[in-house]
């Protein structure tokens, strides 16, 4: 009896042995193997494209190849678990994003902390603008607010999902205007626009990357964009802040890797990324997808993962996701 | 409206029909039977994968290659699911039922066979209307809300609840335990999370694709294990001759028909795809009836019911995305990064504005159709040799790709020990007698129907009687009642 338990140590040692000697090999000459980098959402989806754009670069750069892994679920809680058992050796990153970093580990314990990835860098933010039909009768941000007064309740709006960053926001939003919404979940942005044009609800409130087109060709109208300036792509949409309503929402994606990872392993991805984020060519790719280039280093990245987690805990306690 | 002009079109071919061109459709294709056929890898999965290598060419190229993936993998998923039972991907699982039995009968051949031709002729049907009229039905797609979805879903669990053969109440409940499995993880209303018993691996919910696996290859293994059948129990395969094959298709050409426009509608709504559209299909292949002039019969109707019209959502779902920037199904939903970078946005503007371009996939489209349609009649004379093999290899086999396949879609182990759960609760439940079609159904309509349900009701202040003053959805709650009297009347005759 006594056999089984001693080889299982012996084993276990040994494989530790093995693992803590490569995990030095590997920082000096960081990276001597492919790296994953997973993206905790569906492949097409604007944070897939910027791990694809990021992992083009990093491949060039670095010489070995980086693999985009896409692990959907959970509105990215299942794919940000797997990086979190991943070995802490620099060799597994982790594309992050607002809502599942700084929301989902506060509603349940989805298999991480907010707390357990090491920032890298932040690089790209997905403005977020809110939309009505194109026969809608609202014109503005405040015909909606107004609407929303005269019959709590009565207006309705969609996000891509219940407790991501966009519904969040929203309730913020609806907070500070002593307002009350009614939300429904689109299942992803795209879906969320659906709802609108279709007439189930009275605003999408989703990345403006989703319906850029639609708003070119007029089938949609964009009320107001949530950012500090207006956007290159929708030149003619006034701000919140134009309007009246101090209200600035950034969905962020950055690249993180396992806390752990060795300090040598972290610095150089730090300066890589740094590097490449600064670059021209980098610039054209995130443009083609629509995205806003927003880049933080490693430091900076961390305090706003720290403010996020603060302010979405409130929000959630008072929507009733935290009990 | 002209939505394309004849001249664009023969200038597309003329672009199209280059060696290179060809060469990439080609590689597409043949990318898209290896994904479409393993079980885990999907067309979706091919086609992600794919994208990166497509940054650095041009358009045609691009699309060649990722439309090639496209059009093949929805089809190639149907060999494995006739030969052993695994479907290849989720839009295959209907054709397993009706393929696999035809395959245990020594018709291997005849299944594959009917299953390329009728994708094929599923797959050129819907390029036609995507031709046709694409901006006209892009409307249709926004026709569509909860109150739709809802009463779409029901009729889809009904359709294959009264095709289901044997006991209605095995398949009620078998459809109940699928819907159970439906609910795990977030709540897509609320955003609690649901019965994940602290497993933070279920949150994510219930994967499709690993159920899959466990309820039709896993249990069919282990009943083939437990009945220790020999080769020699199993009748012989037998040749089909493909000069009888149009006079079969003709015959049954109206449900041809019919499967391919429910499978390019289906493609047109945004959030189904393959899996739904293959099942309601089946469900209305009349298969039931035509169990009386024979089990051969009712088989052959039941493939080219779910192959024409899982096929046939390619063209139906490049719909609301060339005319809308929104996805059809899974598919095209990754094809948007591809057109992005390379500089297309798709929406409103892609086909006025891009008419060239349309009528390029158009033609990618149709030539990948017939690569398809060559290959899978080239390889159907070889692959029914799989079951010349002797169970005592062949199980062993088809396990270790089960665990393979499971693993493969997102290296994930405990998606594996999911296989191995459901695969013996599986078995369990077809010993008693319980058929397997139900519970996945139940898995994959479940989550549409509760989520429908609920924001339907949300968004029109709980009042009920909106499911039956939306004449879409009262069209299809008429039909759900039409199914079930009908449904009990042939059971009770």
């Amino acid at each position: 009896m006594t056999f089984f338990p001693r080889v299982m140590r012996a084993i276990a040692l040994g494989t530790c042995m093995i693992a803590g000697v490569s995990a030095q090999a590997s920082a000096a000459g960081y990276p001597e193997k492919p790296v994953q980098i997973i993206v905790p959402f569906g492949a097409g989806d604007a944070l897939d494209g910027t791990a694809r754009v990021i992992a083009d670069r990093l491949k060039s750069a670095l010489g070995v190849p980086f693999i985009v892994k896409n692990i959907p679920g959970a509105g990215g809680g299942k794919g940000t678990a797997e990086a979190n058992k991943a070995s802490h050796d620099g060799y597994t990153l982790l594309m992050g994003s607002t809502g599942a970093l700084t929301a989902r580990p506060l509603i349940k314990d989805p298999g991480y902390k907010t707390d357990d990835f090491v920032p890298i860098a932040q690089l790209v933010e997905a403005p977020i603008g809110l939309a009505v039909a194109a026969d809608s009768p609202y014109k503005s941000v405040k015909d909606i607010v107004e609407a929303a007064k005269k019959s709590p309740g009565s207006v309705k709006y969609a996000t891509p999902g219940p407790g991501s960053t966009q519904h969040i926001n929203m309730e913020i939003f609806a907070k500070d205007e002593g307002i009350k919404l009614t939300h429904i979940g689109g299942r992803g942005g795209k879906g969320a626009v659906v709802k609108a044009m279709s007439g189930e609800v009275d605003f999408v409130f989703v990345g403006a990357s989703n319906y850029t087109s639609l708003a070119k060709a007029g089938k949609l109208r964009v009320l107001g964009v949530a950012a500090k300036d207006r956007l290159p792509f929708l030149p003619d949409v006034p701000t919140f802040k134009e309007q009246g309503y101090d209200f600035n929402v950034a969905v962020w994606f950055g690249l993180l890797t396992n806390k752990g990872a060795p300090d040598e392993v972290v610095e150089k991805l730090r300066k890589v990324v740094a590097e490449i984020a600064n670059t021209d060519k980098t610039r054209e790719l995130y443009k083609k997808f629509n995205l806003n280039e927003a880049f933080l280093d490693g430091p900076d990245f961390q305090k706003e993962i720290d403010a996020n987690v603060a302010k979405h805990g409130e929000v959630l306690k008072e929507i009733g996701l935290i009990k | 409206m002209d939505v394309i002009s004849l001249s664009s079109i023969m200038d597309a071919a003329t672009a199209t029909l280059q060696l290179n061109i060809l060469f990439w459709i080609l590689i597409g294709v043949l990318i898209g039977f290896v994904f479409g056929a393993a079980p885990g890898l999907t067309a979706t999965t091919g086609v992600a994968i794919a994208t990166p290598l497509t940054f650095g060419v041009g358009f045609d190229v691009s699309m060649a290659l990722l439309l090639g993936i496209y059009s093949a993998g929805y089809f190639a998923g149907s060999i494995p699911a006739i030969l052993i039972n695994t479907p290849g991907a989720p839009g295959n699982a209907a054709t397993a039922l009706d393929g696999y039995r035809l395959a245990r009968m020594g018709k291997a051949d005849l299944a594959i066979s009917l299953a390329v031709v009728a994708s094929v002729i599923g797959g050129i049907f819907s390029i036609i209307i995507l031709m046709l009229a694409a901006p006209v039905l892009s409307s249709f797609a926004l026709e569509f809300t909860s109150i739709e979805y809802f009463s779409l879903g029901l009729f889809g669990l009904i359709c294959v609840a009264a095709v289901s053969g044997g006991s209605l109440i095995k398949g009620v409940i078998g459809a109940a335990i699928g819907m159970f499995l439906g609910t795990i993880g977030i709540d897509d209303v609320g955003g609690t999370i649901r019965f994940s018993f602290d497993m933070p691996e279920l949150q994510g919910g219930m994967p499709l694709i690993p159920t899959l696996i466990a309820f039709f290859a896993v249990a069919e293994m282990l009943l083939q294990a437990a009945a220790q059948q020999g080769p020699s129990d199993l009748p012989s395969q037998q040749i089909y001759r493909l000069l009888q094959l149009p006079g079969l298709l003709l015959k049954h050409s109206w449900l041809l028909l019919k499967s391919s426009i429910t499978g390019t509608f289906i493609g047109i709504l945004p959030g189904t795809g393959p899996t739904i559209a293959s099942w309601i299909a089946y469900g209305q292949s009349g298969r039931a009836k035509a169990e009386k002039e024979g089990e051969e019969v009712a088989a052959v109707r039941g493939i080219i019911a779910a192959e024409s019209a899982n096929n046939a959502v390619t063209g139906g779902a490049l719909v609301p995305l060339l005319t809308l920037g929104i996805p059809g199904d899974t598919v095209t939903a990754v094809l948007i990064g591809a057109l992005l970078i390379q500089g297309i946005d798709p929406g409103p503007f892609f086909i006025v504005e891009h008419g060239d371009l349309f009528a390029q996939i158009l033609i990618i489209l149709l030539i990948a159709s017939l690569m398809t349609l060559i290959l899978g009649l080239g390889a159907r004379k070889i692959l029914p040799k799989i079951l010349a093999i002797p169970p005592r290899i062949l199980l062993p086999v088809i396990g270790v790709l089960c665990v393979a396949g499971g693993f493969a879609i997102h290296n994930i182990p405990f998606e594996v020990g999911i296989i191995a759960v459901l695969g013996i609760a599986g078995y369990t439940l077809a010993r008693f007698g319980f058929p397997m079609a139900p519970i996945v159904i139940g898995l994959v309509l479940g989550p549409i129907i509760e989520v429908n349900l609920r924001n339907g009701l949300v968004s029109n202040d709980m009042d009920v009687s909106v499911f039956f003053t939306r004449p879409i959805s009262a069209a299809l709650l008429a039909a759900i009642v039409i199914t079930l009297i009908w449904s009990l009347r042939r059971r009770k005759g």
